[in-house]
């Protein structure tokens, strides 16, 4: 069963529905287990300035940071949002995230559950040498908002008392035989 | 051929439609005093209470003499009757009639037929006319047949004549609008010649009970011969207003047969036999929170007023484990058949405890929806009879998305909002609850607003024990982690306020994104990435500030702005 769950894969792209859409670009979403990757594609035209040099993006649970892009870093309080940048300070700046390519950014969380939350991506102007447009949206992220439910209370007062019962059954029987 | 409709384009028949089909309806749309003063006015001018005389004309002629049937309005009357001033001439078109038909008692009519042949000439096409003569009606008590002569017609192999007749069953006075009625029509034939054969042919008449729009209600069709004739009996309400029709077919040997005239008679009994009835007819919402009052409404047939009826309610949906609704409880019907029972869901105190301990316990899904069965019955001569709401086309009595979040509040017991403050959700982000509705207080233009303040904001970044000023970008992103939360997932959550300015869609979570900038640093560009702490968002906190009170949040704990353990700047408003 579990590892039923670890082995489905979701994919999910964020559309480009919201908030600012003034850089053009878009994030693919696949979960594994408790495995989130997340890949980040710089669709502007092949001859435009804006290069992407920060991710942002929020999460809910408790999470580790498996892969980074080379040449980039990020700020996390490891709960609640990830900060990826590009470190690169001076021109040409060559670890931010040329147009039509991508990078990928990997975490993992002991919460498979997930929410819609948002993110964005922000560009730098490789020509005028500054801040570019960004691109804000939601994606699924890890969520460990979790709270059962009552009618999952429920059935797991049922479950306990199921199992609370079995042996009295099982002692029942043998009594019995 | 049928000749249909012809007689209903005056201005006056269509205001008596009006008036008739106002009195068909249920009590909230039957005629106004006002109304059923005209009619009863009306009434008594052409029927003047018992067997007027009134001379008629077709053509600007005085042809016969004319006594409506039904007079004393207890009856049938023609429709046309009910604009014809007494001793005014008459108007055509009226009843048609050709020229064999015995029933006038006037003058001779000219023929008007407009082809086929002469009386005792081999048999035709032949159009009904227009009126050439009024027609001699009997009138008789009710109860008893009233006849009278219509759609003249000669026949031939192969042709039916008719002519639809407009026909009221009027009221003599209010009350006995959209009383029930049982109505008899007969027709035969008589007069019929037959130079050379002997035999009788197949006459057919029909009856075609049609409303205004000409739509049969009930219809009935009789083989009849020369001396016998058909019936056809069905329900209707007094006030209705209908056509009739007698179509005269003749299947006719060589030589012709003519039918000398067709009458048509028709009976009115009042208060037939009626089987009793209810059905529940009005309910004055379809959606409700479990505070407000819900009437309904039953109509009740074949049984005096002030029949008893006794209504139950049942919880389904999100109240289906719920019991001690109102069962059995009794109301009387008015004298228009009409009972009425009001209900407040929140008067069930078990409704109470159920919703403010189990629906008030946080949740990250929409609440189902309370739903309710109403049940009408009464008992007639030990036979019950019953009406549900959810056999009839009033729709479910279940809450809408609407109120299944404003039922959250009276859940928290928290203010409910009312029904126009509740909008459509404005989108993720904005609305953090788990509904496609939502409250708002201006959180889109409080958001934008408080993104203009931050960006451009002046700050200032210590790099390498320098300090350096610089300012916000024009296109920093701010996300928003939070926005308007409905009760049950602002306790889901965490949130132990349930009145919270989330709640009340006038807050928002914000979070800045990272951004970077250049800055020079000793005579040398540099891009520097603006840390989120010490300068993004004091920056946030302080444009923020600007619509409302800010606060530096970790989770829902109030942390000091630009320390390590803040990840939202939290606004709330007015």
């Amino acid at each position: 069963m579990r590892k039923g769950i670890c082995f489905a894969a979701l994919l999910f792209t964020a559309l480009v529905s919201d908030a600012e859409a003034d850089l053009l670009a878009h994030l693919t979403f696949t979960q594994s287990g408790s495995t989130f990757t997340y890949t980040l594609f710089n669709d502007e035209p092949l001859a435009s300035p804006n290069f992407i040099s920060l991710f942002h993006l929020e999460i809910d649970a408790p999470v580790s940071i498996i892969e980074t892009p080379a040449g980039w870093d990020y700020a996390t309080d490891d709960v609640t949002y990830i900060d990826w940048f590009s470190t690169s300070f001076e021109s040409p700046y060559e670890y931010d995230l040329a147009p039509g390519a991508s990078f990928t950014f990997v975490i993992e969380s002991a919460e498979e559950a997930t929410e819609f939350l948002p993110f964005s991506a922000s560009a730098w102007d490789h020509v005028v040498d500054t801040s570019g447009p960004s691109y804000t949206d939601f994606v699924l992220a890890p969520s460990g908002q979790a709270v059962p439910e009552p009618s999952s209370l429920i059935l797991l007062g049922i479950g306990s008392l199921g199992v609370i019962a079995y042996p009295r059954r099982t002692e029942q029987v043998a009594r019995g035989r | 051929m049928s000749f249909e409709g012809h007689l209903l384009n005056r201005q006056a028949d269509r205001r008596e439609t009006t008036l008739s089909r106002k009195a068909r309806g249920r009590k909230s749309s039957r005629p106004t005093v006002e109304m059923l003063e005209e009619r009863a006015l009306m009434a008594s001018l052409v029927f003047g209470g018992g067997s007027i005389a009134a001379m008629v004309s077709g053509g600007g002629q005085i042809y016969a003499d004319q006594s409506p049937i039904g007079v004393g309005a207890e009856g049938l009357r023609s429709f046309a009757d009910a604009e014809f001033p007494i001793g005014a001439p008459f108007e055509p078109p009226f009843f048609a009639m050709n020229e064999f038909g015995p029933q006038h008692s006037g003058a001779a009519i000219d023929t008007k037929r407009s082809g086929g042949p002469a009386y005792g000439g081999d048999p035709g096409t032949l159009t009904i006319v227009q009126v050439t003569s009024a027609v001699g009606i009997t009138s008789d008590p009710l109860g008893s047949y009233n006849s009278f002569g219509v759609a003249g017609t000669q026949s031939s192999e192969g042709n039916s004549y008719g002519a639809a007749i407009p026909l009221e069953i009027a009221a003599d006075t209010p009350d006995e609008l959209g009383k029930p009625v049982e109505i008899t029509m007969a027709a035969g034939i008589s007069g019929i010649r037959s130079p050379s054969v002997g035999s009788v042919g197949n006459y057919r008449i029909s009856f075609n009970y049609k409303d205004q729009g000409g739509d049969l209600i009930s219809g009935g069709e009789g083989q009849v011969d020369s001396v016998t004739s058909g019936q056809v009996t069905f329900n209707a309400v007094i006030g209705d207003v209908f056509q009739v029709s007698v179509l005269n077919q003749a299947s006719v040997p060589a030589g012709g047969y003519f039918a000398r005239s067709v009458f048509l008679s028709v009976r009115m009994d009042k208060a037939p036999t009626i089987n009793p009835a209810i059905n529940i007819d009005y309910i004055s919402t379809s959606s409700f929170i479990t505070t407000d009052s819900i009437e309904l409404g039953a109509s009740v047939t074949g049984v005096p007023s002030g029949t008893q009826v006794f209504w139950t309610v049942q919880g389904s949906g999100a109240a289906a484990d719920v019991s001690g609704f109102p069962t059995n409880v009794v109301t009387t019907t008015d004298a228009d058949g009409v009972a009425t029972f009001r209900f407040t869901p929140s008067d069930n105190q078990a409704l109470v405890t159920n919703r403010r301990t189990v629906w008030s316990q946080g949740s990250d899904k929409q609440n189902p929806a309370i739903c309710f069965q109403v049940i009408a019955s009464m008992n007639v001569n030990g036979k019950r009879f019953e009406s549900r709401l959810s056999d009839t086309n009033l729709g479910d009595l279940k809450q809408d998305e609407t109120d299944c979040l404003r039922q959250e509040y009276y859940d928290y017991d928290i203010p409910v909002p009312a029904r126009s403050e509740v909008v459509p959700s404005l989108g993720l982000g904005y609305n953090a609850g788990n509904y496609g509705v939502q409250l708002s207080v201006g959180l889109d233009a409080r958001y934008n607003a408080i993104l203009a303040a931050y960006r451009g904001r002046q700050v200032t970044v210590t790099i390498a024990g320098q300090r350096y000023n610089t300012s916000i970008p024009d296109n920093a992103p701010v996300t928003i982690s939070s926005g308007y939360r409905n009760p049950q997932r602002n306790r889901y959550v965490g949130s132990r306020i349930p009145e919270s300015r989330h709640t009340r869609g006038s807050a928002l979570d914000l979070v800045p994104s990272l951004v970077q900038v250049i800055i020079m640093v000793n005579g040398s560009s540099r891009r520097v990435t603006l840390p989120l702490h010490e300068v993004l968002y004091p920056a946030l906190q302080a444009a923020a500030s600007t619509q409302g009170i800010a606060i530096a949040e970790q989770g829902a704990r109030q942390v000091p702005v630009g320390d390590l353990r803040e990840n939202h700047i939290h606004v709330g408003w007015q």
